[in-house]
């Protein structure tokens, strides 16, 4: 009886109108996102994507992603070793002169570039060439300046030329913007655009790139060292740490970085996962600016590192995940030397900002700046920070800053600081501790201007630079260390940071998984990693 | 379109029952309020790292967060925060709204067509988004927080006046009023915004629940005011990374939002009931 | 019809031309130098400099106007600092993400929401009403964020459930897809149940029940037949809702979608890819809304 007016009919057609497509949706984007889980095929949750992969023009993004990404498809002259001792890799052996002012290297033969190429002395010629060249590669910069000129004598020599005394040299070159690229590749795809298609010599090559998101690398059957147990390596941003430790558990990843510490404890009772966790290189501090009148004085400064607790912080906060440091540079980092404990004690800062001339009638007023995302459990640290500083009678007053233009605010000309204290910890990726300092501590050429390197709070020590200069070009390195040591002395009495502590690099993968090596320089090396 | 129930399916009695629930639970915010520094158990910024991420136990009634703070008196101190933040924005979209709506519903022509435009072209970007948006170019403190939301508010509210002043400009005594020549001032202030402030003002109680609502969307976002202040949206973001191990942290922040949301609804909604109970908005 | 539609469809550009002005200005508006962050903080004054003419930012602002509009008509959002060159195809590639979790929000909305009501409505002001218009409004009441995280603790963390984060399989939609539609969903049922209520004092059921017949069946065809309209005038009324909300879902859910992408944007001050988004938005709240209005008109014949 029911003839026109058929309301089902209408609404069953709406419905399914609807219902196929969103059944096509699901079905495709569901399986967009669904894991592949071939044979002898890993994949690694990354806390930030891959962005480019060119070892100069900016070298890789993100960080530190991009550098992972690098140390699975490039082989350098040399490498580092999970303990950041430097050690061979293309080059079979190297020797540095005696004035320091020059190094030979032995190449490997027989090795090749994923296109085929061979890696002879005239594409490491290139190569290095390259990485000189401030045009072609402004990044990373400390590192290169000093080299001069490359020889190639032989088929098999290699002399590098510095114009200064460099003894971190092999640093430079075991660092990962030191990575060889194929010098077909880059007259293929021009220097710019070898940041998306990476031609190097490691045991992996690019089978998808996704710029971002995913990473697809397959073995390189040629690769000198041998063929990689696993045949494919994805490397897959996953930038949310829970959602990052879910996907371990869940075995949709099996390997992933910057574990939080907060569910380690967890993580650890979960029968089908391990952790890694090594001591990293990054000390984090505030950096006090020194431009301040009221943070010109010493004793202020003192006072300031008095005031917070960094032993609880470290063992509560980070749940024993960090270390209360002793030096301004970390404990493994070349050149460490232990300088003395920081000490808590909130009644001797009282006293000493008293002597300063501040107190409850003419309190010290502080602009703290931090992050939120780019240093570990930033937002945490930093408040437990003012708040201490508020013990001691201190003003303190927060501002947070998005992590894109943290770097804009903290590198500024003098005149442009807006901040008295701000958040900053530095990772010295070529492990030297000369480098390191240097790149904080070293006096700028103009205290007005940028800051060249990160000497953010234009620290200044006449001593110091003597010190540092002498360390990088003095041919005995016994005394050179005694130098640093001296050096690194006088920085941590003249205090012009806030110490604070030393995270541990915290990796987690399947039980199941070998060769995964977390190094001290924040980055998980994952071209060894096999099932 | 009316997105509420018809209003015989209610019974009169439960019409009072929302405007008498609504005010009290109002009332108790507003004196936590004003009061909140006095009645919390704790400074809401003393921390006791050794204790941080406890669940709730006799000495901290609702636990602890992720540097020891105690999360009772957070919540507490929290309120005067999140009710500012939601009556500034209010108030501020009221007046915006109200006058952009007066001036386009009275005087019509051109005038109204470029306000509408303007409006309806703001009204095109979700409201979040577009908050976001405003946040992002001013930055992440209580200016930028108010600024957002009252941006976001004042196209619907000045939509809805404008209706209002349209429907009532076509009432006998107001067009003889115009007739006469009355001055449109006059007009508007005592013919016209008296007849409407009924609905601007149960509007203005919705849109209160609603601000707090988004102004708790942007803290969560960490898009809110600066640390240490204990933000109800703020305390949840940062709760989120700590679900696995102490879920409590989350819980009574979220339960404070809501009641006041709750608060804001049944206050508007039973004055609704009163004042304009024919009403099908 | 297709006259108002087709009318609706070619007022979409302009719209959105408005919206692209206003976000620019704002943008403009804003202190910092874009080409100082594009630029990396590593970077000397003459590389920023550099920066600066590549991006054309050392141009008249109605230049860079009138080329970023000439490159929106191409399809070229910009420069964004995130993926170093035009962000559409990123942006693209997350939608079908945003685009499954919205739909799904609809269809649970339809699911839960229409039944609720009419549940509501046949035992109206005994329990199951109680308990229907109670969870109205809580539901009101409560932020979609925090519903989600107290379904993440108690469906994934303690009963596990559920996959907590991240778009993994079919399991992982339904905690997000619950919070993103459960205003909708009180919205719908208290509608629905409106309607039934209404319905049942009409004329016909009236005298079914004077003649002693079962109104039932006829009643609910009645219903069904209009149970649409209150999802289609939710989902209008509620579109800025649905998209906006879908942003701070997918952050809590670590969903791979746009609303994700957006706020990673704000965190990078990446405002090429900010506007790239809004735009997005805008357009899709304008097709939602065109297809609304077509449901709408097809569906109550008062209006044809």
């Amino acid at each position: 009886m029911q003839r026109h007016d058929f309301p089902f009919r209408r609404r069953d057609i709406l419905s399914t109108l609807a219902g196929a497509p969103l059944a096509l949706l699901a079905a495709g984007t569901l399986r967009a996102h669904a894991q592949g889980t071939a044979a002898s095929s890993l994949t690694y949750g990354q806390s930030t994507g891959v962005v480019t992969l060119d070892p100069a023009h900016g070298s890789y993004t993100l960080y530190p992603g991009g550098y992972e990404a690098g140390l699975c498809i490039y082989d350098g002259l040399l490498t580092f070793a999970p303990s950041m001792k430097v050690i061979p890799q293309l080059a079979q052996s190297w020797s540095m002169a005696a004035d320091l002012r020059a190094c030979t290297l032995k190449l490997r033969p027989g090795a090749h570039f994923h296109d085929g190429t061979p890696v002879d002395v005239a594409a490491v010629k290139f190569n290095i060439e390259r990485l000189m060249d401030k045009q072609r590669n402004p990044t990373n910069r400390p590192l290169w300046d000093p080299v001069a000129g490359v020889d190639t004598p032989d088929a098999t020599t290699v002399v590098i030329h510095l114009s200064q005394p460099f003894p971190q040299l092999p640093n430079s070159l075991a660092h990962a913007s030191g990575a060889l690229v194929s010098p077909a590749a880059v007259a293929k795809f021009g220097e710019a655009g070898i940041a998306k298609n990476p031609v190097g010599a490691g045991p992996y090559r690019v089978a998808s790139f996704d710029p971002g998101q995913q990473l697809v690398l397959e073995a390189f059957d040629a690769y000198w060292g041998g063929k990689p147990k696993t045949a494919r390596l994805t490397l897959k941003a996953i930038t949310e740490p829970s959602t990052r430790v879910s996907a371990l558990r869940t075995d949709a990843v099996q390997i992933i970085d910057s574990v939080p510490v907060a569910l380690v404890a967890q993580l650890k009772q979960d029968s089908g996962v391990k952790i890694i966790a090594v001591p990293g290189l990054r000390p984090i501090g505030f950096v006090i600016n020194l431009a301040r009148p009221q943070l010109a004085d010493v004793r202020v400064r003192r006072a300031l590192n008095l005031a917070v607790p960094v032993e609880t912080i470290a063992s509560k906060v980070f749940f024993g995940y960090a270390r209360a440091p002793d030096s301004p540079l970390a404990f493994n980092t070349e050149g460490y030397a232990p300088v003395s404990k920081l000490v808590y004690d909130p009644a001797k800062a009282k006293a000493l900002l008293a002597e300063a001339g501040f107190g409850p009638a003419k309190p010290l007023e502080l602009a703290m700046f931090f992050s939120q995302g780019l240093f570990p459990g930033d937002v945490s640290v930093g408040e437990v920070v003012a708040n201490s500083l508020t013990q001691v009678g201190v003003k303190v007053a927060i501002t947070k800053i998005e992590a894109g233009s943290y770097w804009d605010a903290m590198r500024q000309d003098r005149a442009n600081l807006k901040w008295d204290i701000a958040m900053f910890g530095f990772n010295p990726a070529n492990a030297s501790g000369l480098y390191h300092l240097a790149s904080l501590f070293q006096s700028n050429a103009d205290d007005a201007a940028r800051p060249d390197v990160w000497n953010l709070g234009r620290y200044r020590n006449p001593e110091v630079d003597r010190l540092l200069a002498a360390a990088g070009t003095e041919a005995d390195r016994a005394q050179a260390a005694a130098d640093l040591a001296k050096a690194q002395a006088l920085i941590w009495n003249d205090a012009p940071y806030i110490w604070l502590q030393i995270n541990e690099n915290v990796t987690a993968v399947r039980k199941n998984v070998t060769g995964v090596e977390v190094w001290p320089s924040l980055f998980t090396n994952v071209r060894h990693a096999a099932v | 379109m009316s997105a509420t129930v018809a209003r015989s399916a209610r019974p009169a009695r439960r019409r009072g029952v929302f405007l008498l629930l609504g005010a009290a639970l109002l009332a108790m915010f507003l004196f936590v309020a004003l009061f909140g520094g006095a009645i919390a158990p704790y400074d809401p910024n003393a921390q006791d790292l050794l204790v941080l991420l406890d669940p709730p136990s006799a000495t901290h009634w609702f636990g602890t967060d992720e540097i020891g703070r105690d999360i009772a008196a957070r919540v507490i101190v929290g309120t005067r925060i999140t009710l500012t933040i939601a009556l500034t924005s209010v108030a501020l979209a009221g007046v915006a709204g109200v006058a952009l709506g007066l001036v386009a519903g009275y005087v019509h022509g051109a005038i109204d067509r470029v306000i509408m435009l303007c409006l309806d072209l703001l009204m095109t970007v979700p409201s979040l988004v577009l908050a976001i948006a405003v946040v992002a170019a001013i930055g992440a403190n209580a200016v930028g927080l108010v600024t957002a939301i009252t941006i976001s508010f004042v196209p619907p509210l000045a939509r809805l006046v404008r209706a209002r002043v349209l429907e009532l400009c076509d009432l006998d005594y107001v067009e003889a009023a115009r007739a006469v020549g009355m001055r449109p001032k006059r007009i508007l202030l005592r013919h016209i915004l008296p007849n409407a402030e009924s609905v601007i003002v149960i509007e203005l109680s919705l849109m209160a629940g609603e601000a707090v609502l988004v102004g708790s969307a942007l803290g969560f976002l960490g898009l809110g005011v600066q640390p240490p202040a204990p933000e109800w949206g703020a305390m949840l973001g940062a709760s989120r990374q700590f679900l696995e191990v102490a879920p409590h942290v989350a819980v009574v922040p979220g339960l404070a939002v809501s009641l006041l949301v709750l608060a804001f609804n049944l206050f508007g909604d039973g004055l609704r009931d009163w004042l304009d109970p024919t009403a099908t908005t | 019809m297709l006259r108002l539609l087709a009318w609706r469809l070619l007022l979409i550009p302009p719209t959105v031309l408005g919206v692209v002005t206003i976000l620019f200005l704002i943008f403009k508006a804003v202190p910092g130098d874009e080409a100082t962050m594009v630029a990396g903080a590593t970077a000397t004054q003459a590389e920023i400099d550099v920066v600066r003419h590549q991006l054309g930012l050392d141009r008249p602002l109605l230049v860079q106007y009138a080329s970023h509009v000439a490159g929106l008509l191409h399809g070229d959002l910009g420069y964004s600092s995130t993926f170093r060159g035009n962000p559409l195809p990123h942006i693209l590639e997350r939608a079908p993400a945003t685009l499954l979790l919205t739909v799904s929000a609809i269809a649970l909305t339809v699911l839960i929401g229409i039944p609720g009501g009419i549940l509501a409505a046949s035992f109206q002001h005994r329990w199951p009403d109680l308990a229907v218009s109670g969870g109205v409004v809580a539901l009101l009441a409560v932020p979609n964020f925090w519903l989600g995280m107290m379904l993440i603790a108690l469906l994934s963390v303690r009963l596990g459930w559920l996959p907590s984060l991240g778009l993994t399989g079919p399991a992982s939609l339904l905690m997000p897809t619950l919070a993103l539609a459960a205003r909708l969903i009180a919205l719908v049922a208290r509608l629905m149940r409106g309607m039934v209520i209404e319905e049942r004092h009409k004329d016909y059921v009236r005298t079914a029940y004077a003649k002693g017949l079962t109104v039932g069946r006829i009643m609910y065809r009645h219903v069904l037949r209009n149970a649409l309209i209150p999802i289609v005038t939710v989902v209008g009324l509620q579109t800025g809702y649905l998209l906006g909300g879908s942003v701070v879902v997918e952050r809590l859910f670590d969903w791979p979608g746009v609303g994700d992408l957006l706020l990673t944007a704000v965190g990078l001050r990446d405002y090429t890819l900010v506007q790239g988004i809004t735009v997005l938005f805008v357009i899709g709240f304008l097709l939602i809304n065109l297809v609304v209005e077509a449901l709408y008109r097809l569906i109550n014949p008062r209006l044809r």
